[in-house]
């Protein structure tokens, strides 16, 4: 059978040697996604699919941004809504001079800061330590772990100051530049770049703290 | 860039976060983007309908304004201050047009009658200005054509007669010449056989309307040269070529046949030349009684 194979293989020539994945080094010919701004001026023209496209893009990332910021899964889909609503109303006013993207973070960062203003309470959550809420002894002890660290990580998120959370979240979440992280967040570079490091740092020690033996 | 991917090098730390952050949009708070979405669409499709049928009908109005000022100032209106005057006038204008020589034929045979047509006529227009006419009576309106008349009656109405006359009577007297002169061409043909022939060319230049011809005795030489004589003498006079003899020399040789002769030219109606002739047959026979009855 192997000396069948190895014939076949010579018959084929060289090229038959190539793995079958290699077919997937070709990108195959396929229509190109259309950019955002291009969906967002259809929708201007009144293509609601083209807006749901867009929406089916962006959604999830906007919400886990706005989740992890607001700290309260009803304000944040409060503020997702919000966000949405405005892009809505002020589609006629949409100029594709930037990111699509960008545009929506901003929008929704804007929504979020006046979600505060109207909620003075808004305070810091009280972290509550992992370990005083879970139960290792049931579960397995790798699970355990990771699920620790999880739960540190978000503890860690939380405990992050608004400014830095909002930072790291638009890096993280949304893969945006220390300058489109300015823009969204109406501030300059170094500012969103200290900001930044602050955040990541807090982080990684909380992370560094979780993988720890105790 | 650099300092960027130092802060965020990470991976454990992007691998936790990834692991961390796998909730999803719920489907309730979807459904109601989506909805809000779709509503807009719609409002606006209504806004962007709105949005162009503005302009349309503002062009449509500012159309409509322009054709009714048009069609307006193509419609001659009548002022509401002197409605009646403007009719008159251009009734008069339309009157005007009218044939001349009508109208004046017609107010020299009937200037009262044509008078009171225009009055007429004024008050038609009156009636079609709808203006209430002065009361007026009868008496009123007679008074009024009178005048109306008076104005238009010519102050020389008998001239005016008297010179129709005339051309008519000019017209008649040519008709009536012509035939004489061909009967004196005629005469004066038969005259050339027995006549000088210096005579018949000076006959021939009374006929073609010479005022004067000078007749010499000498060359007269028989009585029909006389009575030729005589009848240049008589186209001095008159300075008419009604003055040629219409008879001829046989005829005049006795007062009879003369006579016949100018009853047939009075039954032919060429009184004139019968006329000339019975002059120059008192001329030439005193004695014979002309009836100048006939």
């Amino acid at each position: 059978m192997a000396t069948l194979l190895a014939t076949i293989d010579d018959l084929r020539g060289p090229t038959a040697t190539l793995p079958v994945d290699a077919s997937l080094a070709y990108p195959q010919p396929m229509t190109p996604a259309p950019e955002d701004s291009a969906l967002m001026l259809r929708y201007c023209d009144g293509d609601v699919s083209a807006f749901e496209t867009l929406y089916r893009r962006h959604n999830d990332s906007l919400y886990r941004y706005l989740l992890r910021l607001c700290s309260d899964p009803d304000a944040a889909q409060d503020v997702f809504q919000d966000a949405w609503g405005k892009i809505i109303k002020s589609r006629d006013r949409y100029r594709p001079t930037a990111k699509f993207s960008t545009f929506l973070f901003r929008v929704a960062h804007n929504c979020f800061i006046d979600y505060i203003r109207r909620n003075k309470r808004h305070t810091h959550q009280d972290v509550t330590e992992p370990d005083e809420q879970r139960h290792p002894g049931d579960q397995p002890e790798a699970l355990v772990e990771k699920s620790l660290a999880k739960e540190r990580l978000e503890v860690a998120i939380r405990s992050l100051p608004d400014e830095q959370r909002d930072v790291y979240l638009l890096h993280e979440e949304a893969g945006f530049t220390l300058d489109q992280i300015a823009t969204i967040t109406d501030s300059n570079r170094e500012t969103a770049k200290s900001r930044l490091r602050y955040a990541v740092n807090k982080l990684k020690q909380a992370l560094e703290l979780a993988s720890e033996p105790s | 860039m650099s300092n960027e991917r130092d802060i965020s090098n990470d991976s454990a730390l992007t691998t936790a976060y990834r692991e961390l952050a796998t909730e999803t949009t719920p489907a309730s708070l979807d459904d109601a983007v989506l909805r809000e979405a779709a509503g807009a669409s719609k409002t606006s499709s209504y806004a962007s309908i709105i949005g162009w049928t503005r302009p349309i009908a503002w062009a449509a109005t500012i159309g409509l304004t322009l054709f009714i000022t048009l069609q307006l100032a193509d419609t001659p209106t009548p002022l509401l201050d002197t409605p009646a005057e403007e009719m008159t006038q251009s009734t008069q204008a339309e009157e005007r047009t009218e044939p001349d020589h009508l109208n004046d034929a017609e107010h020299r045979a009937n200037p009262p009658a044509a008078a009171s047509r225009e009055a007429d006529s004024e008050a038609a227009v009156r009636q079609r200005a709808s203006i209430p006419a002065p009361a007026a009576t009868d008496a009123s309106n007679q008074k009024a054509a009178r005048s109306v008349a008076d104005e238009f009656i010519p102050p020389d109405t008998q001239l005016l007669e008297r010179a129709d006359a005339m051309a008519e009577l000019q017209a008649g007297s040519e008709r009536a010449l012509e035939p004489q002169t061909k009967i004196a061409i005629e005469a004066a043909s038969d005259f050339d056989s027995t006549a000088d022939a210096a005579m018949s060319a000076e006959v021939a230049e009374a006929e073609s309307g010479a005022d004067e011809i000078v007749v010499t005795g000498a060359k007269i030489a028989n009585p029909a040269d006389e009575v030729q004589a005589a009848v240049a003498s008589s186209s001095r006079v008159s300075k008419a070529p009604a003055s040629v003899p219409n008879c001829s020399a046989e005829q005049r040789n006795s007062a009879e046949d003369w006579m016949n002769c100018i009853e047939e030219l009075e039954s032919a109606g060429l009184h004139r030349a019968a006329q000339a002739e019975r002059l120059l047959l008192m001329e030439a026979f005193p004695d014979f009684e002309v009836d100048e009855s006939r």
